[in-house]
């Protein structure tokens, strides 16, 4: 698996396959048993954790956020890797950096409002906007779009195309095909872990969106069945679940 | 904000007079204030003003500060507002190491090192009970819980070396410490102690960016560039320091570490550096307050100043408990 600058990738696959362990490993949140993560060559555990972090943003799924907190007192943290340790006061290309980090997020109005005021959409938008002040080259996000109304999700797709054109490279989990396959450079889909054979979950295909979302692939790893749709209007190809696949509900009564 | 920090520090100083005037002995303000500062004044009120007032003003005031600091540190590290020394275990851990240098006959100078060395042990245990198998974070229940038992375990220990190695009445004068007392403290006690408590509070100063960092959790923390383990190690090992500083010199004074951060967040909101300072002087006041109250309370007679923080602390953290556990049972 690789990721460029200007690319992003999608990560799919059922709950509990280890699309979040996968995130947080790519994050240096989690230390891989065997294998290895390298960025520009350099294994990221044999980095400086400043360093790592100048150049990889992690925006985790949810935050415990301090109570009373502003959004721009949390964006300005994301200046935190390019500030000496002792010392609190920005300069101004940190004061730069964190307007245009609120401008890309449409925040700039709003950067007086306490995190615990916030809609869904608001905080998700915050915490991409405090990603986006570590002026990063890489950045993970674990679910941008959960608990999000449709129109707060394309708000967040629209934030990571735009990035995109900033030749940053996204990696992102998503649940819904149809986001991933209008943004996804390529698509990971990871593959639940086999309990009955011991195999652990692994990554079953990994390509470009039309070589990934296939009919049996897709069938095999959610055990769902899907009915393709092309919209005329919008000219996009639709995924819609339509029900639980045979095999698996015969696994299902086998097993009660 | 800015008159309500003026009305804190000129409150801090308006009971720091009060203490210094009020007691077995009555001074007027003006006299008390020329005693101090221009060292005149009858023998009589120069020797109670300068001699005992002020060292043991002056002891309350460290004490308050430096548990107060120490509960903020805790609360902040732990991420949960019923952390304090006391109820941590750190408090008892600092105790052991007092009664072993005690024993061992250390000065005032040592004292602090190793009632430190105490408390930074029972810290240790205390943080990889309540931490448990997961990453990161911590159970307010087991940090709890983890203090609880560390404490009865710590008295245990300090009955068990005073009975068998003490004399009977090095085991009275541990016994009139333990209950928490300020009484009696000289220049000599608590020069060693400021120093001690100074380098914990310039630390926690100096930490007060990572303090906000750590705020948002370590993952977070760590995923903006912070070394969350190395930071965590040393702000612990400040507020250790803090407390045990405190428990040398004044024994077991308990809910300090609790009560002043919650009073001075509902005052004055939630900024790093500045709790640090106005929960360190609500501290202070808490602590001063109480012991007005002990040296007043019934002439001619001291209450130990740790009872009557328990008196006044225990009901606060019942009603603490019970809030932050429906607040638990409704999420």
């Amino acid at each position: 698996m690789a990721l460029e600058p200007g690319e992003v990738l999608a990560i799919q696959g059922p709950n509990g396959s280890g699309k979040s362990t996968l995130m947080k490993s790519l994050a240096r949140q989690l230390k891989p048993s065997s294998g290895s993560i390298t960025l520009d060559g350099q294994n990221i555990w044999n980095m400086n954790i400043v360093d790592f972090a100048r150049q990889v943003a992690y925006v985790p799924q949810s935050m415990e956020t301090p109570h009373d907190m502003t959004i721009y007192e949390l964006v300005r943290l994301g200046r935190n890797p390019h500030q000496s340790w002792w010392s609190n006061q920005l300069s101004k290309i940190d004061i730069d950096t964190i307007n245009s980090a609120l401008e890309r997020c449409g925040l700039n109005r709003l950067s007086d409002k306490k995190l615990h005021e916030l809609s869904g959409g608001e905080k998700q938008r915050a915490l991409i906007a405090m990603a986006l002040a570590q002026e990063p080259h890489f950045i993970l996000m674990d679910e941008p779009t959960a608990n999000l109304d449709f129109r707060y999700q394309l708000e967040v797709i629209a934030i990571i195309k735009e990035l995109k054109e900033q030749k940053i490279g996204i990696a992102t989990i998503l649940h819904d095909l149809n986001l991933s396959a209008r943004i996804a450079d390529q698509i990971a889909l990871v593959g639940s872990a086999d309990e009955d054979k011991g195999a652990p979950s692994t990554i079953v295909a990994i390509g470009r969106p039309e070589e990934v979302l296939k009919e049996d692939l897709l069938r095999s790893v959610f055990n769902v069945e899907l009915a393709f749709v092309h919209d005329e209007r919008s000219n996009l190809d639709l995924y819609v679940p339509v029900s639980i696949a045979k095999s698996s509900e015969k696994n299902s009564a086998t097993q009660i | 904000m800015f008159l309500k920090f003026i009305a804190l520090v000129a409150f801090t100083i308006l009971i720091m007079l009060i203490n210094l005037c009020l007691g077995d002995l009555t001074v007027a303000p003006i006299e008390a204030l020329q005693a101090v500062f221009a060292h005149s004044g009858s023998g009589e009120i120069h020797d109670v003003i300068v001699g005992i007032r002020l060292p043991r003003l002056l002891t309350a005031f460290v004490v308050g500060l430096a548990l107060a600091t120490s509960g903020y540190l805790l609360q902040a590290l732990s991420r949960n507002d019923l952390a304090d020394p006391y109820l941590t275990g750190v408090s008892s851990g600092a105790a052991v190491g007092v009664a072993c240098a005690m024993l061992l006959k250390f000065d005032f100078q040592t004292i602090p090192l190793f009632a430190f060395a105490g408390g930074i042990t029972a810290s240790f245990f205390v943080a990889s009970i309540a931490r448990g198998s997961g990453q990161y974070g911590v159970s307010v229940a087991k940090l709890l819980l983890a203090g609880i038992a560390l404490s009865s375990v710590a008295g245990a220990l300090i009955t068990l070396a005073m009975t068998t190695f003490g004399t009977q009445l090095m085991a009275q004068g541990l016994y009139l410490w333990l209950l928490g007392g300020i009484s009696g403290r000289n220049w000599q006690e608590l020069i060693p102690t400021v120093c001690y408590t100074s380098v914990g509070l310039i630390v926690a100063f100096a930490a007060a960016k990572q303090l906000n960092l750590l705020a948002l959790g370590e993952e977070t923390a760590s995923s903006l560039g912070l070394n969350v383990g190395r930071c965590q190690l040393v702000i612990l090992a400040a507020a250790v320091l803090l407390a045990s500083s405190a428990v040398a010199l004044s024994g077991m004074v308990g809910f300090v570490g609790l009560v002043a951060p919650h009073l001075s967040r509902r005052l004055f909101g939630r900024g790093v550096r500045l709790q640090l300072v106005c929960s360190g002087l609500t501290g202070a006041i808490l602590v001063l307050f109480s012991d007005l109250l002990a040296r007043t309370l019934s002439p001619g007679q001291e209450l130990p100043l740790g009872t009557l923080m328990a008196l006044i602390g225990g009901p606060f953290f019942i009603y603490l408990l019970s809030y932050s556990l429906d607040q638990v049972q409704s999420h």
